[in-house]
């Protein structure tokens, strides 16, 4: 069926976006949390 | 499914791309990079099989027949990065970017050029890495754990495979940000998380892992690299440092690892016994919980690989118990299986067969992994055979037959025929008598003592090396069987699958016309919960 609620384009877009940011912010503390025990 | 049939009739306007390049290697498609993933994966399996093959001719007998002692290092270093990271690794990842889209109902991945560039960056790492061995001092053979001083002793080799983990890592790490992104925000209106095939969550939950561990490995090994070459002593006890130092960072990689090439097995082996059942899977929200509970246990549990290294004494009782506690989630999933069966209609396809040898065989190698977690015992076992049968039931019985399932259990969908039942089940009995006759004759050998990784040993342990090396070769050979069924059934078989395929089939993959069209879900499928296979839905 087309057009269900909550099947937007643009709420998908912007979820994968926030979605890879969160992930990528959780990579850079992961990173920063090992660095900071050798640096 | 109502929806099926328009879907079919829908997606039937978007073809492929025509031209080998632009479809191939430009693809942004979910199916033909699972394919490329998949296939990729075969070869691998196939050229760490072939080093396998050259390990077990040379300890067929004792004394030195056929390599040199550095070479046979090398082949057993090499043997399992190719089939970690090349064979099983790529291969879960080839199945997740077939069927996640398809089981949630969405109609691509939600990064589709990233999706083609964790593919590609595979062959340039495993360039790198296999072309190691023509460099004048070897390719690595410092063992995949790469421990130093050890590892950074031999010639370059060890960059090469540092550049190598640094590639593979990326690819794997972005693979790992697109499947959250797709299962978290592409899922058909109405999937909700508890409804989600099992395979689907247990994705999810590796690809956390992945994203958690792998830049752990990248730092580890970026120390190696500057202790070899750039004067820093991070591992060296000469200038300050500690080798110990990089077990403790390479395992808290390294176990984690482990569960990310079982989990996603795990999540196969759920979506088989069901089918073949023809029951919903017992204890639905259990193997999602257990599966997390796994996941969460596999980050306290690393250093059961270092009790020989002189922890101390309450350090080896905290990762003793921490590791023995991952037997009650893995036991929730084996019973949840073996309860699935109880009282079901079964009948045994070769991707049942496949998983009923997994659910076996896997707990033989769990069993294993109880003994070896005693400390005391741990240290009569530590780099013995014994460690070698362990993880090889639990990475080839269970990692390695939880993929061959689901091939031949997606195969008909992917391809639109039915492979042989024939000889896949020529292939499932030959191998399964085969991988025994190859790994269970290695406990006895590790149990008297036989180290692991040399290439000679005392003659008190040739039977029992001669009967795996058998075992061994029927067990490689009979590999060969596989790749000529998939080969005749995409390419020669007359018989047409049907879009179920299997009488006890449920999920949304099944409701797309076999072979899948090029594109699904364009529109996104409506979700009827009686026709889901597990999940929070009344059956």
């Amino acid at each position: 069926m087309e057009g269900q609620p909550g099947f937007d384009p643009a709420t998908r877009r912007a979820g994968v976006r926030r979605t890879v940011i969160i992930l990528i912010l959780v990579i850079a503390v992961i990173l920063g949390l090992f660095l900071s025990q050798f640096l | 499914m109502a929806h099926a049939s328009t879907q079919g009739h829908h997606d039937a306007h978007h073809e492929a791309p025509s031209g080998f390049f632009r479809r191939w290697f430009m693809s942004t498609n979910h199916k033909d990079i699972g394919t490329l993933y998949l296939i990729f994966a075969g070869l691998m399996f196939f050229i760490g099989g072939a080093m396998a093959m050259v390990i077990r001719a040379e300890l067929f007998e004792p004394g030195m027949q056929l390599v040199q002692p550095y070479f046979f290092n090398e082949l057993t270093t090499m043997h399992a990065l190719v089939m970690i990271f090349g064979a099983i690794m790529p291969a879960f990842v080839g199945l997740a970017n077939w069927m996640i889209p398809l089981m949630i109902g969405a109609p691509d991945m939600a990064l589709p050029r990233m999706n083609n560039m964790s593919f590609w960056l595979l062959p340039f790492a495993f360039t790198i890495l296999l072309s190691s061995f023509f460099l004048p001092g070897g390719a690595p053979a410092g063992g995949w754990t790469m421990y130093p001083p050890l590892s950074i002793q031999g010639g370059d080799g060890i960059a090469f495979l540092i550049f190598f983990v640094h590639l593979s890592g990326i690819s794997s790490i972005m693979g790992a940000i697109n499947i959250i992104a797709t299962i978290l925000n592409m899922r058909a209106p109405g999937m909700d998380l508890l409804k989600m095939p099992i395979f689907v969550w247990t994705w999810l939950i590796t690809a956390f892992l992945l994203i958690a561990v792998m830049p752990v490995l990248a730092g580890g090994v970026t120390m190696l690299l500057t202790d070899k070459y750039f004067g820093t002593s991070f591992f060296n006890a000469a200038g300050g440092g500690d080798p110990v130092l990089f077990q403790h960072v390479f395992w808290f990689f390294g176990h984690p690892e482990v569960y990310i090439m079982i989990l996603p097995a795990f999540g196969i082996i759920s979506e088989v016994i069901p089918t073949f059942s023809r029951k919903p899977l017992f204890g639905y929200k259990a193997m999602v919980y257990a599966t997390a509970s796994i996941a969460f246990l596999s980050f306290i549990v690393w250093a059961h690989h270092m009790f020989t290294t002189g922890l101390p004494l309450g350090a080896e009782l905290f990762f003793m118990y921490a590791t023995m506690l991952i037997a009650v989630p893995t036991g929730v999933k084996v019973f949840n299986w073996v309860t699935t069966m109880w009282g079901g209609s079964l009948t045994f396809e070769t991707p049942m067969l496949f998983a009923v040898a997994f659910v076996i065989l896997f707990t033989i190698g769990g069993f294993s992994g109880i003994m070896l977690a005693l400390v005391p015992a741990d240290f009569q076992y530590q780099d013995t055979y014994f460690v070698v049968a362990h993880f090889h039931y639990v990475l080839v019985t269970g990692a390695a037959f939880g993929i061959m399932a689901g091939v031949y259990f997606w195969l008909p969908k992917w391809s639109g025929h039915m492979y042989s039942e024939r000889w896949g089940k020529i292939h499932f009995w030959l191998s399964v008598i085969s991988v025994n006759v190859l790994f269970f004759p290695m406990h006895f050998l590790g149990l008297a003592g036989m180290p692991r990784r040399i290439p000679d040993y005392n003659v008190a342990f040739a039977d029992f090396n001669m009967i795996s090396s058998i075992g061994g070769f029927v067990f490689g050979a009979s590999q060969l069987i596989m790749v000529g069924n998939i080969i005749y059934t995409v390419f020669f078989a007359k018989r047409k699958a049907s879009d179920r395929v299997w009488e006890g089939a449920k999920g949304l993959e099944w409701t797309v016309p076999s072979p899948a069209p090029h594109h699904t879900f364009s529109v996104p499928p409506v979700i009827d919960d009686s026709l889901l296979a597990h999940g929070d839905v009344s059956h």
